[in-house]
Order: C-alpha cells, then structure tokens, then sequence
C-alpha cells in the first residue's frame, strides 16, 4: 500500500467520523493498522533476507576463507616465534650473568688478598688477572648487549600479528553490522614491501649472513 | 679508517638503535646519532654532514629502501654510504637493495663482528675507489 492509499484512507476516516458512522471509521483504522504491520513485516523480512546472504557470502568469501586457512595460523605461528625468540634472549641474558658473576666474586676476592699480601710480585700477578677478566667482562657485556635484538624482531612480528587480528577483527563486524554485499568490502593490504624476519623456512628468503653475502657478490657488491 | 665519522643510525625501535650505537662505540666510532624513520632521517642528511647512513628497512612513515632511494636521488647525498640493517632477507629484496645502491647488507640477527667486517669493507671500497 502507497503513500497516496493511506492518505485516500486517512480521508475516509476522517469523513467516516464527521458523518458519524462509527462501523465504517472502525473498517478504515483496521485497513490503516493492518497496512503498517504489512509494512513492518516486509522489513523484517527484508532484513532476515540480507542476513540470510550475508551469512551466505561470508561462508563463500575467498578473504575470509583466506585468513582462516592462512593467517590465523600464521599469527599463532608467529607468536610462537615471538616466544621462543623472548625465551633465548632471556637464556643469552642469564647465562652470560652466570658466567660473569664469579669472575667479578674472584676480581674482589682477589684484590683484597693482594692488598693483604702488599708485595709486588703478587700485586702485579693480580693486576694482569685483572686485565684479563675486564676483556671476559668486556666480551659478556657485548653478550647482554647482542641479546637485545629480540626487541626488534619480535617488535615487528607482533604488528604484524596485530595487523592480522585488526583484519578478522573487520570481517565479525561485517556480519554483526549484516552489510557485506556490495562494494563495501574492504581489500586487505597486498603482501608486498616489507614484512619483517623470515620465520621458518621460507624460499626465497635467506636466515644467513653467509647466504646474502654470496648474493651479494653475485651482484657486485 | 677515521674513527670520527659522522654516523646516523635508523630504526624505529629504539632497542635496536642502541644496540648499533653501542656496537658502533665499541668499534671506536663514536659520532652517532639516530633517527626513527626515513622522514625523519632525509633533513637531518640534508643538513647534517653526515658521512655514513646504517638504516633499518621495515618502518613505518619512510622505508628503509625509499631512503637510500631518495638519498642517492639528491645531488649533496649521492655519494653517502649506505648500509643496511634488516630482517628483510628475501631475494628479491637483495636484490632490490643492491639495484637502489646500497653500499652493505646485514640481515637480522647479526653479529658485532658482521657489523665490524661491513663497515671496514665498505671504507675499504670506497678508498679503492677514490
């Protein structure tokens, strides 16, 4: 029922009223009351209807059959890494404390027993002692320095962890909103440029400085 | 080699950037200074006098890669050496890199010795050449 019937229909209410005929007003409000439910029902069923698709094309989407098949996996594949990447460095940290801790215990041991003894000979026996823990001390410190880099590389793997829930995160919404049809689909970003460490192994992609070195030559450099 | 050089180091992650700093200080070089991405490295180039770039790849605003593109594309720039430091290791990647002009190529994770070798390698080039 248009516009113009209801109006038709408002009229004959009104004139069904001032020429008193309270059956015939009764008809028209029943007629108007009945339009508005047909108009709600067709709404309802309009909506059940894009739901009904929606769920449809989402069950058929290549993106997010995609990202089920390949990137979910991907972002646990890619916090292991991050796990295991953290637990070495941690490993790297402690081991090279326990190296150091009795060395700097036989440093201090050492000095005030040379103090005690107060002769040259052992004076200058502990001082090249000494030159040689501060290089063993040297050398653990550029341990605990080196093992630092797990802050980067595991600082790139979870963005793009991140990037990857942000992207699932998008398409539960498209189903909660029911708007998927259409154009306003968004792309995911195309895999190219950067993409941080190679996790695993991967063609292509080198883990070795050895391997890029001899690439390297091979284009003279 | 003159251990004075004006270096500027590139990453967006700070850690790495003190690792380089320190590595670099252990090295003798000690005129460091650092930068978070391209966009904020390219003016700091421009006027700073710097006479070495070690660069990440992977950051966001400018790459690593754009970089050393724009820097060999600047007539002042052209000739700064360039060293990249990144954990992008695919081949075409490499590649890239060496087709833009980088004068290095370390990839993560590296070690204090790589970093050692690189650099005398790339002075070593560069006074052969001059």
């Amino acid at each position: 029922m248009g516009t113009a019937d209801r109006l038709q229909l408002a009229r004959n209410l009104v004139l069904a009223f001032e020429q008193g005929s309270e059956d015939e007003a009764a008809d028209v409000l029943r007629s108007l009351h009945e339009s508005g439910s047909r108009v709600l029902l067709r709404n309802v069923a309009e909506l059940t209807r894009d739901l009904h698709h929606s769920l449809i094309g989402l069950s058929s989407d290549p993106q997010l059959a995609e990202m089920t098949r390949s990137d979910m996996p991907d972002a646990r594949h890619r916090l292991s890494y991050v796990i295991e990447k953290t637990e070495a460095s941690a490993h790297r940290v402690l081991a090279a404390i326990e190296d150091l801790t009795p060395i700097a215990e036989r440093l201090v041991s050492g000095a005030t027993a040379a103090l005690a003894a107060g002769d040259m000979a052992t004076l200058k026996a502990f001082i090249d002692e000494a030159s040689l823990t501060g290089e063993l001390m040297q050398g653990g410190l550029s341990e605990i320095l080196m093992a630092q880099e797990y802050q980067d590389l595991t600082g790139q793997v979870i963005r793009r962890t991140i990037e990857i829930v942000a992207q699932v995160e998008g398409k539960l919404l498209t189903l909660l909103t029911a708007e998927l049809p259409g154009g306003s689909r968004e792309l995911r970003p195309a895999r190219t440029g950067a993409q941080g460490p190679v996790i695993g192994p991967e063609a292509n992609s080198f883990n070795r400085q050895d391997d890029v070195d001899t690439l390297l030559a091979e284009l003279g450099l | 080699m003159n251990n004075n050089i004006k270096i500027l180091i590139v990453d967006d992650f700070s850690t790495m950037r003190r690792i380089i700093k320190n590595l670099l200080r252990d090295l003798g070089f000690n005129n460091t200074h650092e930068a978070d991405d391209g966009n904020t490295a390219l003016p700091m180039l421009r006027t700073g006098r710097f006479e070495f770039l070690i660069t990440d790849w992977n950051m966001p605003g400018m790459q690593g890669i754009d970089l050393l593109r724009a820097v060999r594309a600047d007539p002042h720039l052209g000739k700064l050496p360039v060293l990249l430091v990144t954990a992008e290791a695919r081949r075409d990647q490499i590649v890239r890199a060496a087709e833009a002009g980088v004068n290095g190529y370390i990839v993560k994770p590296f070690t204090a010795q790589t970093l050692k070798e690189k650099i005398e390698k790339i002075f070593e080039r560069i006074a052969a050449t001059a």
